[in-house]
């Protein structure tokens, strides 16, 4: 069985230029950076723009990162902030006409992508009804699996708050979306 | 009501979901990242330099600290010296003088004639 590597070796290697070592910590953190971003932008594409920005911050500053066994929380404070900046670009990035392009899903699959871009509008539309500690533990949890131990720990919440964030979150996107639905027509 | 209800599906949301997406998210960054992994990989491997650099800001931070706390230990005891000192003063007075003498020093007044009379007819006693 192939031995894993801890987040403090892929650092170490990473401050070296080691593009593989760089990689795995993508791939390893690109999730739970995504649902912060998310959480915070509410747009995917959006999300996906700082969460690139952020890894590659991380990168330059890797120096400054004094725990590299935590890389992941320290780089869920460079989402945020770097989301929180995005925010106020956004204000005067709207006035400009959105690119098409960046909406447009990997998959050659038009029905599969009709659907599931009406359950995405659905689900975000519904996720602005939450406050913004309740989407990362909604979305960290159902993206990552988090337990809430793991939840608290990261977000620097209890055990306890992080369970009655989660079923607040739970109950008020199901609220929201059985309302949409009948809404609809 | 179950805390851990089942309402878990914020599916069509996660990234992973279309591979294809996903791998262009992670080709994305990777490509943006290479001009900084290419400057790193040429910097010199760590030396000794960089490891007591590595330890500078922690050492710099305990001398600091160090520093702070010897100057109150010593302001500390410059006063507690001074006290003292006053304090010996004062016991020194009574050694060397008449009860009444060693009280109007310390009270740093004038002794009335009555209060000189009196303080000698005492001594006298």
């Amino acid at each position: 069985m192939a031995e894993i590597d801890s987040d403090a070796v892929l650092v170490g290697r990473a401050r070296q230029g080691d593009a593989g070592a760089f990689e795995t910590l993508v791939r390893r953190h690109l999730k739970s950076a995504y649902a912060v971003a998310l959480a915070q932008l509410g747009e995917r594409a959006d999300a996906e723009d700082v969460c690139q920005d952020a890894f590659i911050t991380a990168l330059k500053r890797i120096e400054d990162c004094r725990k590299p066994d935590q890389f992941g929380s320290w780089l869920m404070s460079i989402v945020r902030n770097r989301a929180h900046d995005y925010r106020r670009y956004r204000t005067v990035r709207d006035a400009l006409p959105l690119d098409a392009a960046t909406e447009a899903s990997g998959r050659e699959d038009p029905e599969w992508d009709a659907e599931n871009a009406e359950l995405r509008e659905d689900l975000e539309e519904a996720l602005q009804h939450l406050t913004e500690l309740q989407r990362e533990v909604i979305l960290l949890y159902d993206f990552e699996g988090w337990s809430h131990r793991e939840l608290a720990a990261k977000l620097g919440i209890t055990e306890g708050s992080a369970r009655v964030h989660l079923f607040n979150a739970r109950r008020a996107l199901r609220e929201r979306l059985s309302e949409r639905h009948k809404e609809e027509p | 009501m179950n805390i851990e209800d089942d309402f878990r599906d914020l599916a069509p949301l996660d990234p992973g979901r279309d591979a294809v997406r996903w791998e262009s998210m992670v080709g994305a960054i990777t490509r943006a990242a290479q001009p900084e992994l290419a400057r790193r990989s040429r910097m010199p491997a760590p030396g000794m330099l960089m490891l007591l650099s590595d330890w500078m800001r922690p050492a710099v931070s305990t001398a600091a600290l160090l520093a702070a706390a010897a100057g109150t230990f010593l302001l500390t005891e410059q006063q507690t010296t001074a006290t003292a000192s006053t304090a010996t003063t004062a016991g020194l007075a009574d050694a060397l003088y008449p009860v009444p003498v060693a009280t109007w020093m310390d009270a740093g007044q004038a002794p009335s004639l009555e209060d000189m009379v009196t303080a000698l007819e005492g001594d006298g006693q």
